[in-house]
């Protein structure tokens, strides 16, 4: 590849329209090449850098990263890297909606207006109000006169220690 | 975004962990006692108990028998443990009468649970109650003196 070609590529590569085998082309031609062009200096540290950090070397600086990527437009690895922390964060962000409906919505959703009325005496249904209210108005009856008279006996509990 | 995402899912979870399952002694107002001929049960449930501020309602009427309110007794001493008010009363060394209020289900509903030995005062049943929903404590407590 001659220089003329060589800095075609740099171009088509910084514009971010290189295929991956142009990119490894242009890593080769790189490698091998003498000349002393700016453009093949500039292109030669940024493909370093790319290596240094696909290979996780010199990734310490938050700011480093974003300079790099900046300025490695097309790289396939770090479109990788971006692209599946982005993907994370969606599925993060799906599973934190999808657990608050299960939470929250579904239940509202399925408690929704649900009626029933169903009583059951000496192994017969009856599915009528009026015999379901007269059994727990009983019931209530007979808990709530428990209830005073558990009341009554605490008080006279009471009475008696503060006689003591 | 991650923290964010993170405190959203420790709170679902702490909510979670805060309210507890169905009560122990929900077994016995779900059929356990469909074929006893001594047994009386209802369950209401949604619009009848609207203006009660209620959703379910469930309530069983027993013929004493040592064997059935032995277990009764024991689930219902069970839910006490984890109840967050209790009301109990003891006579003759078995439990007489309980009221708990148990703590709130994950859609944020009261329940209340109710017992009560008859034969230790006058009386030959057992009765078990369960009430659920936005009704508070106090409003179940006029209820039952109506």
């Amino acid at each position: 590849m001659n220089e003329k070609e060589l800095l075609s590529l740099i171009d088509k590569y910084f514009q971010g329209e290189t295929s991956l085998e142009e990119e490894r082309e242009l890593r080769r031609s790189l490698m091998e090449t003498d000349s002393e062009h700016p453009s093949v200096t500039e292109a030669k540290a940024v493909l370093v850098y790319v290596a240094m950090a696909a290979t996780g070397i010199g990734r310490s600086s938050k700011k480093a990263d974003t300079y790099g990527s900046s300025m490695m437009g097309s790289s396939s690895m770090i479109e990788r890297n971006g692209g599946s922390k982005l993907r994370w964060h969606r599925w993060s962000v799906a599973a934190a909606v999808a657990v608050l409906i299960a939470e929250f919505g579904l239940p509202m959703f399925l408690n929704n207006d649900k009626s029933l009325c169903s009583t059951m005496i000496a192994c017969r249904i009856d599915n009528s109000q009026e015999t379901a209210f007269n059994l727990i108005s009983s019931q209530l009856e007979a808990v709530g006169y428990a209830s005073d008279e558990v009341a009554e006996e605490v008080l006279d509990g009471l009475v008696l220690m503060s006689e003591y | 975004m991650c923290r964010l995402i993170f405190i959203i899912l420790a709170m679902v979870v702490a909510f979670h962990s805060q309210a507890a399952g169905p009560p122990a002694s929900l077994k016995y107002l779900d059929g356990h006692f469909d074929n006893d001929p001594d047994a009386a049960l209802t369950v209401v449930m949604g619009k009848p108990l609207k203006e009660y501020n209620l959703d379910e309602y469930r309530g069983l009427t027993l013929k004493y028998t040592p064997e059935k309110a032995q277990g009764i007794e024991e689930c219902v001493a069970k839910d006490s443990q984890s109840a967050v008010d209790k009301e109990m009363s003891y006579r003759k060394g078995k439990l007489y009468y309980a009221f708990l209020t148990l703590p709130i289900t994950h859609d944020g509903k009261n329940r209340y649970l109710f017992y009560l030995n008859q034969t230790l005062a006058k009386g030959d049943k057992v009765i078990l109650i369960y009430m659920c929903g936005k009704a508070s404590a106090d409003k179940i407590r006029k209820l039952i003196k109506k």
